[in-house]
């Protein structure tokens, strides 16, 4: 696993051994992440890997029942209320005052952030296409997205997070809502926390992806990384393939008569000549998108999860 | 500060609106029972609506944190960047304006009523009802708005608030009776005057309530947004 560490300036999130236990079930297990600054931050895993308890520890919304975190330098489990004043929030499917306009809820969340600017929240008002009037309660969930996201950006913050800010649009209204994001986030050119579910999006936008599986990181590396050190080697032998094959980071394999298909995540030089080592006629590297990366890391983590839970 | 009491009084606004129909109703019902004694009416009228009050207490200290769970809107309101204490005490503030405002508007259109109907009636001849009434209001409000800094359901919270309430009213009674069992054998005191019972009673609701208020704050502060415990699994 590799970390951002070594960036110009320290991380703007930063956690070490962070993990929440919700009695027996443990839904984040020593979670240590650098999100270095001014990068977009995908924070990737499936539903219930434990990315939204995640986000409301950074918030200080909930306690870490071990580890430590540092948000913008603060601790969240003290500073919550200084981290939220500086850090704007969406929330998965995130449920407001139904009885309120929209302007009303502008007007009642302007209230708890000394940094907002008006000019800023009626620019974001025009360019969404909201009307100030409008019942919040008679907006549709793609609209009420984009209120969310008008409220955590018209205070300027340092840190955007975005927790699956998209989860319950349809396919439309999400790559609508994804453009309004893709604009304001290469605008201000700030920190982005974009966790999601949907690889697509975060192929899109994020340059640092990082996947979370069952509460434990999986990987954190840069989205170049991922593409350059995840392959799917294809190795054609003359006869039959061999039992026994070793390629250093192997995350999946599948055999077929003379035909051997290994998935590494440690593809260099060295991983090249293991493969060469096998005897394989012909060796094809393959290509990975950042989903077929995430099923197979997730896939691989799975397996590797059951084959402990039987062993144990 | 000013936004969440604005936000707090937008929701409450229409208790305050019903709080003269209760003063009205019983007007009405003795008039049509007894329609020529309009003095009657206005006196029994302010009975009735004094009878409201521990109710009204009941609705708007169960709404005061349970409304935000049942809507959904819980997790919205604590992300904001506000100290859980100064949220717990504007939400509490507007709770306590509403109900006062209301307790008064019903205690003012008896008046009204009375002044432009029948002057001469006395409004307040036995005043031990409207005692009753603002020590079952205390209790009551108080029990509720605990109940509410857990629950996630209103009719729950209404209930457990009743409950609260009323355990706290017998235990407040209890101890009256047990003071004035303790003066009587120890000072011989066979007779504890009309102010004496009052201010006692009213000081005993008072710690009761101070105490379910502590309660509730510090259960609001604990509060983790997506946490589950067996409290609010329960409720």
């Amino acid at each position: 696993m590799t970390t951002p560490v070594g960036d110009k300036a320290a991380p703007v999130i930063e956690t070490k051994g962070l993990s929440r236990r919700f009695g027996r079930h443990e839904a984040v297990r020593g979670l240590d992440l650098a999100v270095p600054r001014g990068s977009v931050f995908g924070f990737l895993g499936l539903n219930g890997a434990g990315k939204t308890t995640t986000i409301r520890m950074l918030l200080g919304l909930l306690r870490p029942t071990d580890g430590s975190a540092s948000v913008l330098g603060m601790d969240p489990a003290n500073d919550g209320v200084a981290i939220r004043q500086r850090v704007g929030y969406v929330a998965e499917r995130q449920k407001m005052y139904d009885w309120m306009t929209v302007g009303e809820t502008i007007g009642f969340v302007k209230s708890f952030y000394p940094t907002w600017k008006d000019a800023l929240a009626d620019d974001l008002l025009r360019r969404f296409g909201l009307d100030p009037k409008a019942k919040m309660g008679s907006l549709s969930v793609g609209m009420n997205a984009k209120v969310a996201l008008l409220l955590a950006l018209a205070h300027e913050p340092e840190l955007l997070i975005l927790d699956d800010p998209t989860s319950g649009l349809d396919v439309v209204v999400r790559r609508e809502f994804l453009e309004s994001i893709v604009q304001v986030i290469h605008e201000a050119g700030r920190t982005v926390f974009f966790s999601s579910h949907f690889v697509h999006e975060l192929e899109r936008v994020a340059d640092w992806v990082a996947i979370i599986h069952e509460g434990r990181l999986v990987a954190s590396q840069s989205l170049s990384a991922w593409r350059v050190r995840t392959k799917r080697l294809r190795l054609i032998f003359d006869g039959q393939v061999p039992a026994q094959v070793s390629v250093p980071g192997r995350l999946s394999t599948r055999r077929h008569e003379h035909e051997l298909v290994v998935t590494t995540q440690s593809f260099d030089d060295a991983a090249l000549q293991s493969a060469r080592a096998t005897g394989a006629s012909s060796i094809e590297v393959l290509d990975l998108s950042l989903e077929d990366i995430f099923v197979e890391v997730v896939g691989g983590q799975s397996h590797a999860s059951v084959a402990v839970e039987r062993m144990a | 500060m000013r936004a969440l009491l604005w936000k707090e009084w937008r929701e409450k606004r229409l208790l305050v609106v019903l709080a003269p129909v209760a003063s009205i109703l019983g007007f009405v019902v003795s008039l049509v029972q007894s329609p020529h004694y309009l003095d009657r009416a206005c006196s029994d009228g302010l009975v009735v609506a004094s009878l409201m009050w521990p109710v009204f207490a009941l609705l708007i200290g169960a709404g005061m944190m349970a409304n935000e769970r049942d809507r959904g809107t819980h997790p919205f309101l604590l992300s904001q960047p506000i100290p859980r204490s100064r949220l717990w005490l504007a939400k509490l503030t507007a709770q306590i304006a509403v109900l006062c405002i209301g307790m008064l508007i019903s205690v003012g259109v008896c008046a009204g009523m009375s002044a432009f109907l029948a002057p001469q009636a006395v409004l307040m001849r036995d005043s031990s009802d409207m005692r009753l009434s603002a020590f079952l209001t205390v209790n009551f409000f108080a029990g509720a708005v605990l109940v509410s800094s857990f629950s996630a359901r209103p009719l729950i919270t209404i209930a457990g608030g009743l409950l609260v309430g009323l355990l706290m009213a017998l235990l407040e009674v209890g101890m009256l009776l047990g003071l004035a069992g303790v003066l009587f054998l120890t000072l011989s005191i066979r007779h504890i005057g009309d102010i004496a019972v009052v201010c006692t009673m009213a000081s005993l609701s008072a710690v009761f309530a101070v105490f379910a208020l502590g309660l509730s704050r510090a259960l609001i502060l604990s509060d983790e947004v997506g946490r589950t415990n067996w409290l609010t699994r329960w409720s």
